[in-house]
């Protein structure tokens, strides 16, 4: 086991920023990767992912750039005038304006916007609009989304949410299955564990500690199924 | 007056013992501080120096931000106890100045144009002083950028070059730097394989110039791999106990 992992670790080995990742005549550059002439280089310290002719580095630590239709975790920041900035763990603040909120009828003459969604509210939003010139935007229209009122928030590298999703969710459910809990994962790297249960929520931080540092390492799977079942509460 | 410090050997080393064009021992290492996004901590002879990075985040007051690219903030300081003589904690014009050279050397490494509207945070605190603390910091200050995940055209390293006793010299330490006749800081990214640093204090003649450019651009290319395998060894799997 420990040879395969140091072979497979052998084979990914981890570029630094300005390293070469391959020549442009032959690959397109992906993430994280720019070109220069006629050669190809890393931007952050990373994996290089090959996939047919992209060339990708896929990031050890990362910021979340939004994308529309992205699932995300907020924290309202502040109430403004016509809608709320939100953190969503991303370089840029999100905007929740008045009409995204689900609630039909809203008069703003009796209730202050600052009562409807106090700041440090934890909301479960989707990106509606993101461009490189204005903030996000965010809904809270749509199933599933809206005001989270209880459960814990934990956080991961916005890099390594897709490991942490799986397969068409395979890991997801693993964690699920194993740990006795339901989770909402935000494209952002935020996480947040439905239970009031501490010892649950500690478990599934265990578990994400362990993806968010072993995520390239083969056999990832088989280890987090062995972390969950070793201690099963 | 009078007296005449001795900045060589009889054997020709220098007042530490090294060759002209060798380097202080290095000790580099990355991801330091837990509550800061990147950070680096380096140790070069006697001086120790660490370097924090936070961002990319919204700028404020809003109107600093610039809408086409995110703006870098760099606070070079020393310690009180990082001298001999304490220094005041207030920063003085020479740290002010350095503060932005050093943000002007490191904007054409960081990709900008990735994050608009939004500022960068770099600290460098010199913990110990001994010359060369403007290099040094830099080099730290790469590190901790990488660290932080922001993207990087290349990493840079830095270290001067000077003239001491008509010699040129590597790396020059307090002493050298304070009797010597020239001092040149140079940063390089043999990346794109380009200076991103260059300051001069004292006379060198054209030939010397250049003679101690490409020892600067040897000595950095050294640093340069250090570098390199600090950062592989921060993100290096630390294999869980079983």
């Amino acid at each position: 086991m420990l040879r395969s992992n140091e072979q497979q670790q052998r084979q990914r080995p981890i570029v630094v920023p300005g390293e070469y990742v391959g020549d442009s005549r032959f690959h397109m550059p992906g993430s994280n990767v720019y070109r220069l002439s006629d050669r190809m280089l890393a931007t952050t310290v990373g994996l290089v992912r090959v996939d047919g002719k992209r060339v990708d580095v896929v990031a050890l630590k990362s910021f979340y750039q939004p994308k529309v239709g992205d699932l995300v975790i907020g924290i309202v920041r502040e109430p403004g005038i016509a809608g709320w900035t939100v953190d969503i763990n991303s370089p840029f603040l999100a905007f929740l304006p008045l009409s995204e909120y689900p609630e039909k009828r809203i008069r703003l003459s009796r209730d202050s916007i600052g009562r409807i969604l106090e700041a440090g509210t934890v909301l479960i939003g989707r990106i509606k609009d993101a461009s490189i010139f204005s903030s996000p935007v965010i809904t809270l229209k749509g199933k599933g989304l809206g005001v989270v009122s209880n459960g814990f928030l934990l956080s991961i590298t916005a890099s390594k949410v897709p490991r942490l999703i799986g397969k068409k969710g395979s890991m997801l459910s693993t964690i699920e299955k194993g740990a006795n809990v339901k989770l909402t994962v935000g494209q952002n790297g935020r996480l947040i564990v439905h239970s009031e249960d501490l010892n649950v929520v500690l478990k599934v931080k265990e578990v994400i500690g362990m993806i968010e540092k072993e995520s390239h390492v083969y056999g990832l799977t088989e280890r987090v199924e062995a972390l969950l079942a070793g201690r099963r509460l | 007056m009078g007296e005449k410090i001795v900045l060589f050997s009889e054997d020709g080393k220098r007042s530490d013992g090294r060759s002209l064009d060798e380097l202080r021992p290095i000790r580099i290492k990355v991801g330091v501080l837990s509550n800061a996004q990147g950070s680096a901590y380096i140790e070069q002879g006697k001086n120790k120096i660490l370097a924090a990075v936070y961002g990319p985040k919204e700028a404020l007051p809003k109107h600093i931000s610039l809408p086409d690219r995110c703006i870098l903030r760099c606070r070079y300081h020393m310690a009180p106890f990082s001298t001999v003589e304490r220094k005041s904690p207030a920063p003085s014009r020479r740290e002010i100045e350095l503060s932005m050279v050093l943000r002007n050397a490191l904007e054409p490494l960081v990709m900008t144009s990735l994050f608009p509207r939004t500022v960068i945070d770099i600290f460098i605190e010199v913990l110990q002083a001994d010359g060369g603390t403007r290099c040094a910091g830099l080099t730290a200050a790469v590190l901790a950028l990488a660290d932080a995940g922001i993207p990087l055209k290349g990493l840079a390293a830095a270290c001067a070059v000077g003239k001491v006793d008509g010699k040129i010299v590597v790396d020059l330490n307090d002493l050298e730097d304070k009797y010597g006749e020239a001092d040149m800081p140079v940063a390089y990214n043999p990346t794109l394989d380009g200076i991103t640093l260059l300051q001069m204090d004292g006379i060198m003649s054209k030939e010397e110039v250049e003679q101690a450019l490409s020892l600067a651009i040897t000595a950095t290319q050294k640093m340069h791999k250090m570098q390199v395998d600090a950062l592989r060894e921060r993100f290096s799997v630390q294999r869980r106990e079983t």
